[in-house]
């Protein structure tokens, strides 16, 4: 990783800025890293208010990626008042690996792991999204450590690293955020060994979206083969090569069974 | 035992939540009686859309509903669940864990 839009990001230069000055710094940091990456640099933007979801004052949805708009959404608490930067900032490299993936999905030669580049595309297509977990149609482990959770939470723990300990020697503040992630990331392991019943959790919910995967596709057919001489109602023939939509919270959805086939990713929806 | 009014909830989840049928379909589905003392609570919540103050072993309605982001009648299945007394003593314990464990999405 090798950034140069990165001069308000450090803390002391965060403090400083207003929210607007924030969320332009993001902003400014994503199409450097996009530009890198070879992507087409996502709009950054600011959840919107019927779209927020806290637990008190803290946010429960952190940030969203909407592949249609190709945009990355952060809460607006995250950049406000007395916050240091690196929540928003960890929030942010979480997003943008999403739009890696999608990017990687879309463009396979880019990604050299061609496996996990498989992985990401059934699980693109099979995502275990927010409305599954409030239905209990999956659990809350099978979400977080699904192939493409799990890589992008993995990399934005990384890069804030890298970034704040590593390139800004940060070393008044953030040792005591990461220890606080790193607190986060065990109670999340010890809920997967608990609600997923292994150690090997994250194989475990990799095997729960493949199946998912497959029972779709083989409904798709089922359905393709029973009206033969009808074009298909199902718009996920190649779900690698679609983009899944957003899912607004507070929307109705259609009763139209082939609107359910897609799935948003990547913004906890 | 109480049997919910599933004609019901699932007006009110697809038409006035907005999830998406299949899914509401698949929940209510194997939705399983339920204890008579939580009646009252669906009961308020049909009505009013309001949560009861009841909880199970020290962990309350509103409390797993805020940390697991749960829907009303999961976070009630769940509460249900905490009432079966062949449930041994360490699992309950971890069940209540990880009811209490926030959690967060991006």
């Amino acid at each position: 990783m090798n950034l140069t839009a990165i001069s308000g990001l450090t803390r002391e230069a965060w403090a400083e800025l207003t929210s607007e000055g924030r969320l332009g710094e993001i902003g400014d940091l994503e199409r450097d890293f996009a530009a890198q990456e070879g992507r087409e640099a996502c709009k950054v933007t600011l959840i919107r208010a019927g779209e927020r979801v806290t637990r008190g004052e803290e946010p429960v949805l952190r940030g969203q990626f909407d592949q249609l708009a190709n945009e990355i959404r952060v809460d607006p608490s995250l950049l406000s008042g007395d916050r240091p930067p690196y929540q928003a900032v960890e929030t942010y490299f979480h997003e943008a690996r999403h739009a890696y993936q999608v990017h990687a999905i879309r463009h396979p030669e880019v990604h050299e792991d061609q496996a996990q580049l498989e992985d990401w595309r059934k699980n693109d297509a099979a995502y275990v999204n927010e409305e599954d977990l409030r239905l209990g149609l999956a659990s809350y482990s099978h979400y977080r450590w699904q192939p493409l959770e799990a890589d992008a939470n993995q990399v934005a723990r990384e890069r804030t690293g890298e970034l704040y300990a590593g390139q800004f020697q940060d070393e008044s503040q953030y040792p005591s955020y990461a220890a606080q992630k790193a607190n986060e990331i065990s109670a999340y392991q010890k809920l997967a060994v608990n609600e997923l019943g292994t150690d090997n959790y994250q194989e475990e919910a990799r095997r729960f979206v493949l199946s998912r995967f497959e029972a779709q596709m083989t409904r798709e057919q089922g359905i393709a083969e029973s009206e033969p001489s009808q074009p298909s109602k199902v718009t996920m023939a190649a779900p690698s090569q679609e983009p899944t939509s957003v899912t607004p919270q507070g929307t109705k959805p259609s009763e139209d069974e082939s609107q359910e086939e897609e799935y948003g990713y990547g913004h906890g929806m | 035992m109480y049997e919910i009014d599933r004609k019901e909830f699932r007006r009110i989840m697809v038409e006035e939540q907005g999830f998406t049928p299949s899914k509401v379909d698949l929940l209510l589905a194997d939705y399983p009686a339920i204890d008579e003392r939580f009646a009252a609570a669906i009961e308020q919540w049909l009505e009013s859309r309001t949560l009861a103050e009841i909880s199970v072993h020290g962990i309350s309605l509103k409390e797993i509903i805020e940390n697991r982001q749960f829907h009303f009648l999961v976070a009630i299945r769940r509460l249900n669940d905490l009432l079966d007394e062949q449930v041994p003593s360490p699992d309950l314990n971890r069940e209540i864990e990880a009811l209490r464990t926030p959690v967060v999405f991006e």
